[in-house]
């Protein structure tokens, strides 16, 4: 009986709402206060002991000043520039690699995965080795071509670098992404491309990257949000070194959080990287009317 | 509908999941005591051992004890006393410790143990007693100190007499890195300083550079210096200046020790005695188990001395909650857990800290196996530790974190890096250190 | 004609750069072989050593009994079991609700999840643990899994771009029917999505098997833990028993390798819309 009652935008609207049901309650429950929460405290001076003290913008007044913070914004940036860029061509690449039929194409794919679920202390301690400037695996190859050997992560400049190999190394999970989307792609078209005497070339721009580009989309964004939140390599490996140039936004807040416990600070930070995030995402949404293409719509 | 029976059953099993209480509701008879540390392996196993022990001879106390892996440690357990969960007993790193006594988390020991009639500076020994202002808020159990070990054979091979091996008159610095240049040779037999020396074909290295900033405040010590002191930044002294060149000195000047950026990168220690690739080496006592394994006839020598002999010691300190419910019940545990006379667990690879382990030598044996620690280490340690170690200047530093991860270690990089000369490093990070500084205990 | 020389040679360095590709990928698994069979001090020499002098088969022994580890795979298996169910039901709802039905503000609360993954964790950890501490969850396995059943970004996102490549034919032709929104959800969407949906499994399956934050914050009993906190605790304030975890890291990592093989084999190659034109 409602149902005469109800216009069809109604019945959509809260049809809509029914499926997202699980998302807002999530957010009510899980994120709502967390997220406020934090906001709050980024305005007190909590040391997570001591009952916090209102200061006002002071926290983010003084970050704008702080030498080292603003140290962390330049080397995270800078990762990010080069880790998304490389790490998605080379999950193309290999999702690319990995779509062919080829006999043992499973096992292939199994190996390539790997990089992935290797445990981070584990990829830690093979990438010093490879980048071992004493007889690492890398300075062997720069001796055999004869050139000199480099410090690599142990140098001011080349750590970054450094850093987004490995990044790039363990972008199994990307490729996969990047594999699915192009299970995706119906094959008709690309049968049609050679029917018009195109190449792989051709089908390679403009069927395959249109049809994927709602994936290429959705690695580009999520390759920013996680790479301006890189954690684990600077923790773990160079512990922010040398002189801070490998200090990520995240580990610096990390510290800041439960090291120092300055938490007031540590919530500033996670807020202005919010808004870096923020703007970064909208801007990228933005874009996507020129460049990406939704078969649905 | 399968996807509904689906959603259902597995939301009725996260829930039932849930119900299952932690901890079985109490009566009102037993008192739980929380601790938490960071012990693994074996360390661990025996702690547990412990705590069913007391359990076992105390009965109405529960032993609630949870171990947190160390590098984490730091992150649950500040969010366990955010969240208003403060364990009984908690370990707290040497930086952190004197915050959280003087943020009314940590209890104040020295009304407890005058209460039992002891006075703590007699019985404990000065690098385990975190103190400021009168008030004690930390022991530390299972300490350890900064030592040098030496390969005899090496020294043998070279003619070179052995360091001094007396805490009362170690080497003086320059004495030891006179030795260090003999010592040094690369693949060509070459020592620092001939014609053709080639410091990348470097086959035994005389050292490796001491550039933690913890090894450095002993040094500063001994040279009567420090990082800082009450009026402020004090590297920039004659003293401070002097012990950063010294040890910049060792890979630069002399080329008696690899470059220390990329210390990480070398091999085990352990390995590089045994291979004879190493000379000598300032470090932790910790490392003594691991080197021994591969080298049991190691040589141990206090640090070689500025101006006076000194040396470093800390451990995990323990603290106890000041706003447990059982203050009495607690520190009863405390003690018990502390030391070694009911609690030897962790003396079996750290040192004792209280005096009369390292007077009496008949109890030599509880803390230094004879299996395990060799001749030289049970001539050495004891005195050293006695008498002529403290804490860290680090400890007494207010935000210590802050001023020595992101400020000094980097400055000193700049050092090791040859990117500025210690001058210039070390005055820049006078100016921009004390924007931050936040004093000392 | 087609000259078979140059497919041959195209063949060749085809196969050569997937060669590479796949020695570059396996090296840090046989790393971890290796330096599970060797002592501790053998690990880091350098030059590298590419096989251990005398191999140490008791590191395996060594390392499941130090911890428990049997118990922890269980665990493990228990944890990613609840999520992989968890996030593949939610995440399929929500991206459905995002993607194929227009209804007011869609653009705002599509918005708003995605924000939820541009804060740190590390500042949202304090309160939501005080969260589930004042309901007295903390020390069981629910902060682990029941947030599976509701928000994450990630799979919501990825879920909706892959609806979003779907054309809309088929939706337009089951309204016309009658059918409701479930149903197009259930019977049409759904089943197109496989390869999607696999890779939420497979994500699914990886990061909570890695995750030790997750469970180091909110276990205590230690016979609650996990595979991954397990290899945590391999590493103590000194030193870390390398040789130890990395053979359990390297037990650890077989369930995870063997699901893959068994997973990939659903990436159908070639979907084809039959019937659709245009």
């Amino acid at each position: 009986m409602k149902n005469r009652k109800m216009t069809p935008a109604m019945r959509r609207n809260l049809a809509g709402y029914l499926f997202i049901a699980p998302a807002l309650v999530g957010l009510l429950v899980f994120y709502a206060f967390p997220m406020l929460f934090s906001l709050g405290i980024s305005f007190t001076d909590w040391n997570l002991r001591l009952s916090p003290n209102f200061v006002g913008g002071d926290n983010y007044k003084n970050l704008f000043q702080d030498q080292v913070y603003l140290k962390s914004i330049r080397v995270t940036f800078y990762y990010t520039l080069l880790a998304v860029p490389v790490s998605n061509v080379y999950a193309l690449l290999m999702a690319l690699l990995l779509n062919m039929k080829f006999k043992g194409r499973s096992v292939v794919r199994t190996i390539f995965y790997i990089p992935s679920i290797v445990p981070a202390v584990a990829a830690a301690g093979i990438w010093m080795y490879i980048f071992n400037p004493y007889n690492g695996f890398m300075n062997q190859l720069m001796q055999y071509f004869g050139w000199d050997p480099q410090m690599w992560i142990y140098s001011p400049s080349q750590v970054i670098p450094c850093i987004v190999v490995m990044a790039a190394w363990g972008a199994g999970g990307t490729a996969i992404i990047y594999l699915a989307a192009l299970q995706g792609v119906p094959t008709v078209l690309y049968e049609s491309v050679s029917i018009d005497g195109g190449n792989a070339v051709h089908k390679f721009f403009y069927i395959t990257v249109p049809m994927i580009s709602p994936i290429i989309f959705y690695n580009v964004i999520m390759g920013v949000i996680n790479s301006m939140q890189v954690f684990t390599q600077g923790y773990i490996m160079t512990k922010g070194g040398p002189n801070n140039n490998s200090l990520f936004y995240v580990l610096l807040l990390y510290r800041r959080a439960f090291e120092q416990t300055t938490m007031g600070i540590a919530c500033a930070m996670a807020w202005i990287l919010f808004v870096i995030l923020g703007v970064l995402t909208v801007l990228n949404f933005a874009l996507s009317n020129r460049w990406v293409y939704y078969g649905g719509e | 509908m399968k996807i509904r029976k689906v959603l259902s059953l597995g939301l009725a099993a996260v829930m039932a999941m849930g119900m299952v209480p932690a901890i079985p509701a109490a009566a009102e008879e037993p008192i739980t005591i929380t601790i938490v540390d960071w012990n693994t392996g074996v360390a661990s196993d025996l702690q547990k051992a412990a705590c069913q022990e007391y359990m076992d001879s105390h009965p109405g106390i529960i032993i609630d004890h949870q171990t947190i892996p160390y590098d984490d440690y730091n992150t649950k357990l500040n969010t366990l006393i955010a969240a208003g969960e403060t364990p009984d007993i908690f370990y707290a790193s040497d930086m952190a410790a004197l915050n959280y006594g003087n943020d009314g988390v940590a209890q104040d020991l020295t009304p407890f143990y005058e209460a039992d009639g002891i006075d703590i500076h007699e019985k404990f020994i000065t690098p385990a007693i975190y103190e400021t202002d009168g008030k004690v808020y930390g022991l530390a159990y299972g300490v350890v100190a900064t030592i040098m070990y030496f390969n005899k054979a090496i020294f043998d091979e070279a003619g070179v007499e052995y360091p001094s091996q007396d805490p009362a008159n170690p080497d003086t610095w320059d004495q030891w890195v006179e030795k260090l240049q003999a010592l040094t040779v690369d693949q060509s037999g070459n020592h620092p300083g001939d014609d053709g020396f080639n410091p990348i074909a470097t086959r035994t290295y005389g050292t490796l550079a001491p550039s933690w900033y913890y090894h450095l405040s002993a040094f500063l010590h001994s040279a009567g210096g420090s990082f800082f002191d009450e009026n402020g930044f004090a590297l920039s002294s004659e003293a401070g200046l002097r012990v950063i060149q010294a040890v910049d000195d060792l890979t630069n000047k002399y080329q008696v020790a690899p470059t220390p950026i990329a210390e990480d990168a070398l091999p085990a220690v352990a390995s590089m005695f045994k291979e004879g690739q190493l000379a000598t080496y300032i470090s932790g006592s910790y490392e003594y188990i691991d080197i021994a394994a591969e080298n049991p006839e190691i040589g141990i020598a206090p640090l070689p001395m500025f101006d006076k002999p000194a040396t470093i010691g800390w451990a995990a300190c323990c603290e106890m909650s000041a706003t447990t419910e059982h203050p009495d019940e607690v520190f009863d545990f405390f003690r018990w857990y502390t030391e070694a006379d009911t609690n030897p667990c962790h003396i079996a690879s750290n040192m004792p800290n209280e005096y009369k382990y390292y007077e009496d030598e008949s109890l030599y044996d509880v803390w230094m196996d004879p299996e395990l620690y060799n001749e030289d280490y049970r001539a050495v340690v004891p005195e050293l530790m006695a008498n002529y170690s403290n804490l860290p200047e680090m400890c007494y530093t207010k935000n210590a974190a802050q001023i020595f991860d992101e400020y000094v270690a980097p400055a000193l990089d700049t050092i090791w890096i040859g990117e500025s000369s210690v001058e210039d490093a070390v005055t820049t990070l006078g100016e921009n250190v004390m924007s931050v500084y936040q004093g000392v205990w | 004609m087609r000259n078979p020389g140059r497919v041959f040679l195209k063949h060749l360095l085809t196969w050569i750069f997937v060669l590479l590709l796949c020695i570059i990928s396996i090296f840090p698994f046989f790393w971890m072989v290796r330096s599970s069979l060797m002592t501790k001090t053998e690990i880091f020499g350098t030059p590298m050593k590419w096989w251990p002098k005398e191999i140490q088969w008791q590191n395996y022994s060594q390392a499941m009994t130090q911890v428990p580890f049997v118990r922890y795979f269980m665990n493990s298996l228990f944890l990613v079991a609840v999520n992989i169910i968890g996030k593949l039901l939610s995440s399929s709802l929500v991206a459905f609700g995002f993607s194929r039905i227009e209804f007011r503000g869609r653009k705002i609360w599509f918005g708003i999840v995605i924000a939820t993954m541009m804060i740190p964790w590390s500042v949202l950890l304090i309160p939501q643990f005080m969260l589930w501490n004042v309901v007295g969850l903390y020390n069981t396995y629910v902060p682990l899994t029941l947030p599976a059943f509701f928000l994450d970004g990630f799979y919501i996102f990825l879920l909706r771009q892959f609806f979003a490549t779907l054309p809309r034919d088929y939706d337009e032709a089951a309204i016309l029917d009658g059918a409701s929104y479930f149903t197009i959800y259930s019977r049409i969407i759904m089943p197109l999505c496989k390869p999607a949906l696999m890779t939420v499994c497979v994500f699914t399956f990886m990061n909570t098997w890695n995750d030790f934050i997750g469970p180091m914050i909110y276990l205590k009993d230690p016979k609650m833990s996990t595979v991954s906190l397990g290899l945590q605790m391999f590493i103590s304030q000194y030193t870390t028993e390398w040789h130890l975890m990395m053979a359990a890291a390297t037990v650890a990592i077989v369930p995870m390798i063997i699901m893959f093989f068994f997973a990939q084999r659903y990436f159908i190659e070639g979907m084809t819309f039959a019937g659709i034109k245009g």
